[in-house]
């Protein structure tokens, strides 16, 4: 990690993403010393920024790929659940879409609020599958006993 | 001679694909909360199909879609394809509106998609349609910022305009 920014504290910049208007502004307190890769594609970091609230936000620091498309989305998703909260016929039922910060900070990096308590399909379908003594990819398995090459 | 068709079918029918619906069920502290949670499922899977599909939204792979803990909800994440990019790539194009596969479906209530899923997917899109004004809006703004745009173009036509850039540079 850049020593520069291990050694910087109380800042004044407000926790990305957790910007509101007229709101108590939480700022980063520091950065944490240490960022796990992960084994995904391109390797993204996961960084933790401890705020002034004492709380603790982790975000993913992506690169070689751009983000402000994410964040578009991001504004699309707003609008609908706007939309969806003042219907009368929607409104009743708690139909919104789980936004999460988006920062681009260059045309190919940016930082990605963690989505917390949450885990992908993939996991749960392959935990489930280890649990249950089912062979992780099944069916795969069955498409290639009959043919090869069949994508 | 097997085509693609058979080969996908009995892989269907050697396998149950009840998978997320038992995973719905054994995370759950009682049946109670499964059924909430079935319900929350259902809906959001619902929300973001009919959004999902109004953005041309693609690459709907098993690790882009994740359920959040307690409440079942349906989470998207990683929105790089959209405008039906998916569709039109030249590798393994993609031919579906949104994904809604077996062990999707099988997670709902026992009606399948006839039930909460449809009335969730009609109010979404109704709501939607009535509000396109302002949707209109902020999808236009996608279309305009001119690097998402070259995005949408195909390779091609890249090196096309890439070509007619030089010359217009070299006459310069």
């Amino acid at each position: 990690m850049a020593p520069k920014l291990l050694t910087t504290e109380n800042l004044q910049i407000a926790v990305p993403g957790t910007f509101k208007c007229n709101k108590v502004i939480v700022k980063i307190d520091k950065f944490a010393s240490t960022i796990p890769v992960l084994s995904s594609k391109q390797h993204p970091r996961r960084m933790k920024i401890m705020g002034s609230d004492g709380r603790d936000y982790h975000f993913l620091l992506k690169g070689h790929e751009d983000i402000r498309q994410d964040e578009r989305v991001m504004q699309l998703f707003g609008l609908v659940n706007t939309l969806l909260s003042i219907d009368s016929q929607t409104a009743k039922k708690d139909l919104s879409i789980r936004r999460f910060p988006v920062i681009p900070l260059s045309q190919n990096t940016g930082l990605i609020g963690w989505v917390s308590n949450c885990d992908t399909l993939h996991l749960l379908i392959k935990d489930y599958r280890v649990e249950a003594g089912i062979i992780e990819n099944i069916e795969f398995k069955l498409v290639n006993e009959m043919c090869e090459h069949f994508a | 001679m097997i085509n693609k068709v058979e080969i996908f079918r009995n892989a269907l029918e050697k396998t149950v694909g009840e998978d997320i619906q038992k995973v719905l069920w054994v995370k759950s502290q009682n049946s109670e909360i499964w059924l909430e949670r079935r319900t929350s499922y259902t809906r959001s899977l619902a929300v973001m199909s009919m959004v999902g599909y109004i953005l041309g939204l693609g690459d709907r792979h098993p690790s882009n879609i994740m359920l959040e803990r307690q409440t079942g909800k349906i989470v998207h994440i990683d929105f790089g394809d959209c405008f039906e990019i998916a569709m039109r790539r030249e590798k393994f194009p993609e031919r579906i509106p949104f994904r809604l596969t077996r062990m999707l479906t099988k997670a709902m209530e026992v009606s399948g998609i006839e039930g909460n899923f449809r009335t969730t997917c009609e109010n979404t899109m109704r709501v939607m349609r009535d509000n396109k004004e302002s949707l209109l809006a902020i999808m236009e703004a996608f279309v305009y910022d001119p690097l998402i745009s070259f995005r949408l173009l195909n390779p091609k036509m890249l090196q096309q305009m890439k070509e007619e850039d030089d010359k217009k540079r070299k006459e310069a």
